[in-house]
């Protein structure tokens, strides 16, 4: 048999070790805790999106599925002064604001040398990175999948209920990790 | 494209899937929209496509981007005042059906609400972060703002946003003021001069050079056609529909095409 022919060994995941599993678990962690996500329990964030849902005028804001009316809106509003009002809203973060911080999480872990960009000079997605350390099927794979689905919205547009689903798949990851991370040390 | 030659790749995509071919049996409209349905795509571009009919459902694929909404929706001025239905309305080409609604299509101010909020929550968020990203993240960022600022742009002029391509080549062949971007910008900024201000406005610039750069060197081709289209109808101040121009200029380029086969 050819060496060309030879059936190949497949490529093994390096395994998340401790030390990846740890720095993995302060960057969620960090996440979570400039969204207040540590300590929300799901019921306040639910209460939070069902509040927003009963404040038709702020549900304009957020999501820009309602007509709002013309006349209750000055279009010369500073800014400035409208932002600072709504960006601070009960429980209600920006989908940007995720994002930027989930790329700053990625960032964090490239220049620690955790990950690294593709051989094409592709950036790893958050899904990428649990996909580089776990199995395919792995649950937490499969949360960082639905993470992933649910904060792209469509149009640039998320609505509460994703926004919702993407914090909870978030938590659970994080849940996860903090169990697998218990047991690494148990293990050492 | 051709419009049978794009309806003919619209049916494709939709047939590879099944929820596109669901879309394809039972929607009453079916329209392409984005850079293919001007002639603007990439080699690797996806299609985007909109149908209308009795069932909502959104579906991204590397060649496929499906967004299915029902007919009764398009009555609605959540609809009909959206960022999406105006550029539908405007650059969309319908492959099946007959669009009674677009006539009613106007850009809404919560459009543009949303638009601010957009480019307001990246100017908060992006500052502190800045430092820490890696530098695809910043370039990557450094790309949406400016884009989403251009749309902005055409949003407030009450224009339908064109597509990425024509943002990304021809911004000062569709913009009244080369400094534009950066003032608009400016409106959502907090901290004037931070490092992350002057990074972010150094790239938005160079990129603004690298498309006259690219400009001056083409000669011929589509990407010549519509520029050439474009600064005209710039120069000579006329006001007619972005769209016209780009549809004259890449008909244009199917004829030198068709003549050069000959």
């Amino acid at each position: 048999m050819r060496e060309s022919e030879m059936p190949t060994k497949p490529k093994t995941k390096p395994r998340a070790g401790k030390k990846i599993l740890e720095a993995i678990n302060e960057g969620l962690e960090e996440i979570s805790a400039s969204f207040g996500w540590e300590s929300a329990s799901a019921s306040s964030v639910s209460e939070a999106v069902e509040k927003s849902k009963n404040e038709p005028a702020a549900v304009e804001r957020i999501a820009g599925a309602d007509v709002m009316d013309a006349e209750e809106f000055d279009a010369d509003q500073d800014f400035d002064d409208l932002y600072e009002e709504t960006g601070s809203r009960d429980g209600w973060i920006d989908k940007e604001e995720v994002e930027i911080a989930v790329d700053a999480f990625i960032s964090t872990l490239l220049f620690a040398g955790i990950i690294r960009k593709s051989k094409s000079g592709k950036l790893p997605s958050f899904e990428d990175i649990f996909e580089r350390f776990f199995d395919e099927e792995d649950e937490i794979v499969e949360l960082a999948r639905s993470f992933e689905h649910n904060i792209q919205g469509y149009f640039d547009w998320i609505s509460p209920e994703d926004m919702e689903a993407a914090r909870d798949c978030f938590l659970e990851i994080r849940d996860l990790l903090l169990k697998r991370l218990g047991g690494a040390n148990d293990a050492n | 494209m051709p419009i049978e030659s794009l309806t003919a790749l619209a049916i494709k995509r939709l047939g590879a899937t099944k929820v596109g071919k669901k879309c394809l049996e039972e929607s009453t409209e079916i329209v392409v929209f984005g850079s293919r349905s001007v002639g603007l795509e990439r080699a690797d571009s996806d299609i985007d496509i909109l149908c209308i009919g009795g069932f909502n459902l959104k579906l991204k694929t590397a060649h496929l981007d499906l967004n299915a909404i029902q007919t009764k929706e398009t009555r609605e001025s959540h609809w009909l005042n959206s960022e999406l239905a105006s550029h539908i309305a405007e650059y969309g080409s319908w492959i099946k059906g007959t669009p009674d609604w677009i006539v009613r299509v106007h850009i809404g101010e919560e459009a543009i609400e949303a638009k601010r909020r957009r480019v307001a929550a990246f100017m908060r968020a992006l500052p502190d972060k800045w430092s820490g990203l890696y530098e695809g993240f910043r370039e990557k960022y450094s790309i949406k703002l400016r884009r989403e600022t251009q749309r902005l742009l055409f949003l407030e002029r009450g224009e339908p946003i064109p597509p990425t391509k024509i943002l990304d080549s021809y911004w000062k062949a569709v913009s009244s003021s080369s400094c534009d971007v950066h003032n608009c910008l400016r409106r959502f900024s907090n901290s004037h001069r931070t490092s992350f201000e002057q990074d972010l406005f150094t790239r938005i610039d160079l990129a603004m050079q690298a498309q006259d750069s690219a400009n001056s060197q083409l000669v011929q081709g589509a990407t010549a056609s519509v520029g050439s289209a474009l600064y005209w109808r710039q120069s000579t101040g006329l006001t007619g529909s972005l769209r016209s121009a780009i549809s004259a200029a890449t008909s244009e380029r199917m004829s030198f095409s068709a003549m050069a086969g000959k």
